[in-house]
């Protein structure tokens, strides 16, 4: 592994500044330690009030009723499965970095992995809530499991409904379980640096009793390779089976093949947007974190967006063709209805979005501009949020006879259930950085042996520090 | 109601003992006026108990005396069950609903004494077995929460003692001056029980007065017939007799006492199947759309008033014996129309018809009745009668006199029964602020309306399911109708036993009178008459009542009609005709605050909730409306948004402010307006929805004006409706193909087509269905391969016939009763959450300025290949082994795919607790067969499985096959035309099997091998050869 790693890493830089295994220990740990900044108790406020709004959303809902949203016959479906999708979506790219990352062997992964992986469970967290809600009944939506019971009424396994239910609770638990198992020595280093005894049970509880001896090493890595393994189909299988809740019907702009590859592909482009959406402002709010998150951790985010997002403009134009090549009169209205229909500015703004502004990501000088970057990235979130949308409504509101075509519009409803979950999101994210290394410690560490101390390196592992590596141009070693 | 008691001030009253209180002779009175739901036993809620033992009292008297009930009296227990009456068993009663006077004969379904549904009686004429929208509807007025349910003086709830004692002194002092004083107003009166009561009092009173006044009336019908024979006649059309009909400004298909039997009549001459090739063929000309236009062969929209002009043009080219002077010019297209139509009708002559609307002058009746003269019609297509009603009457003369009369302070005393001036009467009579000079005004009426307010008294009415009564049918023939149900509020009266108080009768009840009526009337006596009576009452309908047959003879040879100025006025482009004309669901407002009818669609336009202002996309565009209104990428695809401008429209002084909307096929600077909304007091679905019509209307513009000035305004206006696109397919590329996205959706084709390729082969919608999709699956529920041995296995299925469906929406409305459909109100029809499970689709092809409409009910189509079933996760949603797509309301969890799969999008959901009725009174109105299905899940046409059980419980009991025709849904039973047909496919000589081995039997959307059950015939239509080329070249030029 290690032997791999390295001549790829050399060329670039993962640390900025002088690291030592201390240096690093502390800067991460030292976070959740120290009291928070002014800036948290904003963000983590705007997040809390975002959570009220999320818990009175659906407290009325249960209260009322699903009529409180602007879904209606044809568009039975509206914001619970945009927002559903775009979610679980956003959570791809916590599970690509940690686990198809981590068996390609890309050592960068390291920096960024726990915190998109904590970003993956909030997403999924909020995905999750759509769903359950977004039923007429959502009392009885454990009747989608398959319990046990009298009647012995099964649940209906040819539904793709019935697939989504196993593909994201299993994405959940596999998430939940990486991102806890990575986490154990870094608590464990919590635990021991902890000066309060609150925090040393709590840390101590959460750590299983972590030593650090070389079989926990052991056993840890095969366990951490292992769930690897175990989420890497997940990346594609999660949102290949949520595409196939389109897919599998027939509506014009649902009943495409090409679904499962462009959805995924579409997952992590805005999974990585999402990242670095957020990665922009905590490196500003914890400027420790610049240290290891850097600059060119932030291009190669970038890289791989402006080449999944290749993919997905990709799957516009064959939509686009296939639209046309159909011969279909209903697939052929499809694309007229989306250029020109009622929604023409939700799909003209997803092209703009998501076809037209990553293309400026092929400016290095604009990849490493922060600010653009984080423009670009909150752009291409919502382009492809109204990626959904366009599916989701306009595939829906003019379907086969023109008779019962309609018209949707969001209602209050739907806006504060959504930008409820965006606040939950926050403020999950916030809490996390609160309470959480956000970055793998001992992961870290791991790299910095293996690139500066390790075999074959000049200074040897005698506790001598190597020279840091430049900030940018070629690695450390020689 | 606290603030009552305060207001009223003599709640504060002392008294010294409770004894002496109640002794007090207004007791009663006070006691109501204390405590207002105590005044009324029976009133919005109804105990079960108390409910029960009230039915079984009266369904034991039913089991000794055909249903007769003694309100009052002693009450008997049920210790012997009649023999009918079982527990769980619906029973059905015939009896009969009026609109203005004129009746349907129904057949009544009870459950345990409580009626729950309104189905037509096949014996009677005026149904067949079948029913209009409206009646079906009837029902939900009897259980109506806003029915008027207390006695009120000036508003306030008074007691009975009180009413009498004060209505019989009034009348006492006016007996004295022979009754100078008193006016009776009631609608047009059929029921010769109340007749007579009436006339009784005017016999005592010679001096008094009985007008009669309904805003839609025959009164233009009347006047015809004495200008062309010399009397007032009510003309009886054959039309299963007829070849050729020719309508002008008429919806004789649709609208009026006999259309529900007119619509069946003609479409017999319409039932195209192979080796039936033949067709009868309809001439429409009207300003806007009605459903005889939307059925029409050949249509022309022209105003109403040229229709004078165009009917006396084909009067001339027939050389009918008629003779007026006529001004103003016929375009080239309408003189066109008119020789095609007087060439039809002489090549048909003896079995074609010319008809005319009431909205149309009496003198164009009287040029209708020369040609049809003329032609040898009358004897052959048309008859004429005596009018069916007791005293016929102009009622715009009638209301205008007692306008006068009540501004000269002639009218001391004012009954008015069952009508609603005060809303409903010629703007320029002002009548809201006469009522008020009345010193003794009453009002009896099943709703405390606007005419009201303004009564001295107001007395509820009973509701007709709720009483005895007599009733006429357009025909003449009488029925007795019968109380289903004890009345729902002790206080409500009957218009007869109001006449019967005033006449000195007091006391006596319905049944009585008209029994006593009938024993008279017919001359029977003891064990004949209780036969007759026993006879009439279970059949609904009267032996040898219907008006004789007149033989008539034109007063002169030729006649000579004055065609009044109106219609001389040459049509100046910017005169803007305003049209009026009833509502095609709430009528002339009286079943305003019935929600069946608000919340459906109006057969043409799709709204509902609303009347709006409709024009011609022409005149909209001209009055610069267009942009506001519309989104349109371009002129070919667009569609008019839900918000619509307001305008304001002015007519010769009076103003009203309405929302303006765009409708195909409307002649070009008119507007229609629908009488019936805009109404304050109608109850609290009825009041404040759409605009007032009635503002405008003023003797002299009854039915339409010219000069017209319309003014927009800044602000729009909501609609609600089910269907949001108009054709807009201007091109003709592909005239076959429906509008706006050149679908196949319904097969349509001519009759001479049918005559040459029966399959329709060449016709786009084939192309798809044609298409063989073999499966490697096995194909379970493929109704042909239901083969023996298993030969008791049924085959559900359904066939529409597009071609006999005028659109009257009847079928929407009985499953709306039948299945316990919730209404859900103006503003989630406008969030398209509608709940109906039946639709009728209506789609428009060629010009938007005359275009062809094609229209299909679309229930659930039972697909053997049903998508929703694949999608459902919790498998609520399955098929059931006789093909039905079966609902699971309780396993269902409200994921809503199995709507977004269904390309017919006929499921409904309930997004909110929709079921839920606040007041327990409208409990009672349920179906017990049906589950009321509760928040958050699915619901669906289910092909009325209830009724299938039921026939499978009967037919497994004498060990049996399900017979043909055993199962009919509640769509096909109130379908007049019988354009839908349900049964077995399995079996090869079941009506439905039949039609669907027919070769223009089609699958809507076949291409998608969903395998419907519910499949349609081709819409045939017969357009005339020299029109239709004429049209194509017209709306080529577009």
């Amino acid at each position: 592994m290690q032997e791999a790693i390295k001549p790829k890493v050399q060329e670039f830089p993962l640390f900025e500044g002088q690291q030592t295994y201390e240096r690093i220990t502390d800067q991460i740990a030292r976070i959740p330690e120290n009291p928070h900044p002014p800036a948290w108790t904003v963000m983590f406020g705007i997040g809390a009030v975002g959570t009220l709004m999320l818990i009175t959303s659906l407290v009325w809902l249960l209260i009322v009723g699903l009529g409180i949203w602007g879904i209606n016959q044809p568009v039975a479906w509206g914001f619970a499965i945009i927002n559903f999708v775009w979610w679980i979506g956003i959570g791809h790219a916590g599970t690509l970095i940690s686990a198809i990352l981590l068996l390609l062997r890309q050592a960068w992964r390291m920096s960024i992995n726990r915190f998109a992986e904590a970003m993956t469970i909030f997403a999924v967290m909020c995905a999750g809530l759509f769903p359950l809600f977004h039923t007429g009944r959502p009392w009885v939506a454990y009747w989608l499991f398959p319990l046990p019971n009298w009647l012995a009424m099964w649940p209906q396994f040819r539904s793709p409904l019935e697939w989504d239910v196993f593909a994201v609770s299993t994405y959940f638990t596999v998430s939940v379980l990486f991102w806890y198992m990575g986490l154990i020595p870094d608590l464990a280093t919590m635990r021991d640096r902890a000066k309060s005894t609150l925090a040393k049970v709590i840390h101590g509880i959460l750590s299983w009793g972590w030593r650090g001896s070389a079989v926990h090493w052991l056993r840890y890595e095969q366990a951490y390779l292992l769930l690897a393994g175990l989420s890497t189909p997940l990346v594609l299988s999660v949102h290949s089976i949520v595409s196939l809740d389109f897919a599998i019907s027939i509506v014009p702009g649902w009943h495409v093949t090409i679904f499962p590859p462009y959805f995924v592909a579409g997952a992590i482009f805005s999974g990585f947007a999402m990242v670095l959406t957020l990665v922009i402002p905590f490196r500003i709010l914890y400027p420790g974190l610049r240290e290891y998150i850097t600059m060119n951790h932030i291009d190669w985010m970038a890289k791989v967006m402006l080449a999944t997002g290749w993919i997905v403009f990709y799957g516009y134009l064959s939509e686009m063709f296939f639209g046309w090549y159909s011969a279909n009169q209903f697939e052929q209205f499809l694309v007229v209805n989306r250029f020109f229909g009622p929604y023409w500015l939700a799909y003209w703004a997803l092209i703009f979005c998501n076809g037209v502004v990553p293309q400026l990501l092929w400016i290095p000088k604009i990849r490493h501009n922060l600010l653009l970057l984080f423009i670009i990235s909150i752009i291409v979130n919502i382009g492809m949020w109204f990626e959904r949308f366009v599916i989701v409504v306009i595939s829906l509101h003019r379907d086969f006879l023109t008779s019962a075509w309609g018209q949707y519009a969001p209602t209050i409803w739907d806006w504060s259930l959504y930008l409820g979950t965006i606040g939950f999101f926050i403020m999950m994210m916030f809490l996390f950085a609160r309470f959480v290394p956000m970055l793998a410690i001992a992961e870290l560490k791991d790299i910095w042996h293996r690139l500066y101390h390790g075999h074959g390196g000049h200074n040897g592992h005698a506790g001598k520090h190597a020279p840091a590596p430049a900030p940018t141009g070629k690695g450390g070693e020689s | 109601m606290e603030k009552r008691t305060h207001e009223q001030g003599t709640g504060e009253k002392f008294w010294r003992s409770l004894n002496e209180l109640m002794e007090a002779p207004d007791f009663e009175e006070h006691l109501a006026r204390e405590f207002p739901r105590h005044a009324q036993p029976l009133s919005d809620f109804v105990s079960r108990r108390q409910f029960l033992k009230l039915m079984g009292a009266s369904m034991a008297l039913a089991g000794l005396s055909a249903c007769g009930y003694k309100p009052q009296g002693p009450i008997i227990s049920q210790s012997k069950t009649p023999p009918e009456h079982l527990p769980g068993e619906t029973l059905y009663f015939a009896t009969a609903l009026a609109v203005s006077g004129f009746a349907t004969g129904v057949l009544a379904k009870s459950y345990e004494g409580r009626p729950i549904k309104i189905e037509g009686n096949p014996n009677h004429p005026a149904s067949l077995g079948a029913t209009s929208a409206i009646t079906q509807a009837m029902l939900l007025d009897l259980y109506d929460p806003d029915r008027s349910q207390n006695l009120l003086k000036f508003g306030r709830v008074a007691g009975w003692s009180t009413f009498t004692g004060e209505l019989l002194q009034q009348i006492a002092i006016q007996n004295a001056k022979q009754g100078a004083g008193v006016r009776i107003l009631t609608g047009a009166i059929t029921s010769p029980t109340l007749a007579d009561q009436i006339q009784q009092f005017l016999k005592a009173n010679p001096q008094a007065k009985w007008y009669q006044y309904e805003a839609v009336s025959w009164e233009n019908v009347y006047e015809g017939t004495k200008l062309a024979f010399g009397e007032w006649l009510y003309p009886l059309y054959r039309l299963d007799q007829v070849d050729v009909l020719v309508a002008l400004d008429s919806d004789i298909l649709y609208s009026g006492p006999g259309a529900v039997r007119y619509a069946h009549d003609f479409m017999q001459g319409r039932k195209v199947r192979k080796g039936q090739e033949r067709m009868n063929r309809l001439f429409v000309a009207e300003p806007m759309f009605t459903v005889t236009g939307m059925t029409a062969d050949e249509r022309l929209p022209i105003p109403s008033s040229k229709i004078g002009r165009l009917a006396y043009e084909i009067a001339r080219l027939l050389d009918a014996p008629v003779q007026a002077e006529v001004a103003g010019e016929l375009t080239p297209e309408e003189q066109k129309w008119a020789q095609v139509v007087a060439g039809e009708l002489k090549a048909h002559a003896g079995r074609s018809l010319l008809v005319v609307g009431e909205a149309q002058p009496p003198a164009v009746h009287a040029i209708a009745h020369a040609i049809n003269h003329a032609l040898g019609n009358i004897g052959n297509t048309v008859v004429f009668i005596a009018p069916p009603e007791a005293k016929p009457t102009l009622h715009t003369q009638d209301i205008r006199q007692l306008a006068q009369e009540i501004q000269n302070g002639a009218v001391e005393v004012l009954i008015m029964l069952g009508v609603n001036p005060a809303y409903d009467a010629p703007a320029d009579l002002n009548f809201a602020e006469l009522i008020p000079k009345v010193p003794f005004s009453v009002h009896l009426g099943a709703y405390v309306d606007e005419t009201a307010a303004l009564c001295v008294w107001h007395v509820p009415e009973t509701h007709p399911l709720e009483t005895w009564g007599d009733v006429r049918a357009f025909d003449g023939t009488v029925s007795i109708q019968q109380p289903l149900i004890y009345p729902l509020y002790s206080n409500t009266r009957t218009a007869l036993e109001l006449m019967a108080l005033i006449n000195g009768q007091a006391g006596k009840q319905t049944y009585e009178l008209v029994q006593a009526y009938w024993q008279k009337a017919s001359g029977l006596s003891g064990a004949q008459f209780d036969k007759f009576w026993r006879q009439s009452v279970h059949d609904g309908v009267m032996p040898r009542t219907a008006r004789p047959v007149k033989t008539v003879a034109l007063k002169q040879n030729p006649l000579v009609v004055q065609v009044p100025a109106l219609l001389d006025t040459v049509q100046a482009a910017d005169t803007l005709e305003i049209r009026f004309a009833p509502d095609p669901t709430i009528y002339d407002g009286r079943f305003a605050n019935n929600a069946w009818l608000q919340e459906l669609p109006k057969p043409v336009t799709r709204t509902c909730w609303d009347n709006l202002a409709f024009m011609s996309l022409n005149t909209f565009k001209k009055l610069g409306l267009w942009s506001k209104a519309t989104y349109a990428w371009n002129e070919d695809v667009s569609f008019v948004r839900d918000q619509v401008p307001l305008i304001e429209i002015r007519l010769d002084g009076k103003s009203l402010v309405v929302a303006a909307y765009p409708i195909p096929g409307h002649v070009d600077d008119a507007i229609t307006l629908h009488l019936g909304y805009g109404r304050t007091r109608a109850g609290a679905k009825g009041s404040g929805a759409g605009f007032n019509a009635y503002t405008l209307r003023t003797t002299s513009n009854l039915w339409f004006a010219r000069g017209a000035e319309v003014i927009p305004t800044r602000q729009s206006y909501t609609v609600a409706r089910t269907e949001e696109h108009h054709l807009i397919d201007t091109r003709q590329k592909d005239p076959e193909l429906d509008s706006t996205a050149h679908r196949p959706i319904l097969l349509t084709g001519t009759l001479e087509e049918f005559r040459q390729d029966p399959e329709l082969k060449n016709k786009p919608h084939r192309k798809g269905y044609e298409h063989v999709h073999p499966s490697m699956y096995p194909e379970r529920f493929r109704y042909d391969r239901y083969e023996n041995p298993d030969n008791f296995r049924y085959a559900w299925g359904m066939v529409i016939d597009p071609t006999l469906c005028t659109g009257c929406s009847a079928c929407v409305t009985a499953c709306q009763a039948e299945n316990n459909i919730p209404v859900v109100g103006k503003e989630q029809v406008v969030r398209r959450r509608e709940m109906l499970w039946l639709r009728i689709d209506r789609y428009f092809k060629g010009s938007p300025e005359n275009p062809k409409v094609y229209q299909a009910p679309v229930p659930c189509m039972h697909c053997e290949n049903a998508g929703c079933e694949l999608v459902c996760p919790v498998a609520a949603t399955v098929h059931d082994h006789e093909g039905l797509n079966v609902m699971i309301y309780n396993r269902c969890v409200g994921t809503r795919y199995c709507s977004n799969n269904c390309p017919y999008k006929v499921r409904r959901f309930n997004y909110y607790r929709y079921s839920y009725m606040k007041s327990p009174v409208l409990h009672l109105m349920q179906n017990p067969d049906v589950t009321v299905r509760g928040r958050g899940v699915m619901e669906k046409c289910t092909y009325c499985v209830q009724r299938i059980s039921k026939a499978r419980i009967n037919a497994k009991r004498e060990n049996r096959r399900i017979r043909d025709g055993e199962v009919i849904p509640a769509c096909q039973q109130a379908c007049p035309t019988g354009a839908i047909v349900f049964g077995d496919l399995n079996d090869p000589n079941s009506k439905v099997r039949q039609l669907r081995d027919q070769p223009h039997n089609f699958a809507m959307l076949g291409e998608l091998n969903y395998r419907p059950r519910t499949t349609y015939l081709a819409k045939i239509d017969n357009p005339h050869p020299e029109l239709s080329g004429a049209e194509a070249s017209h709306a080529g030029s577009h």
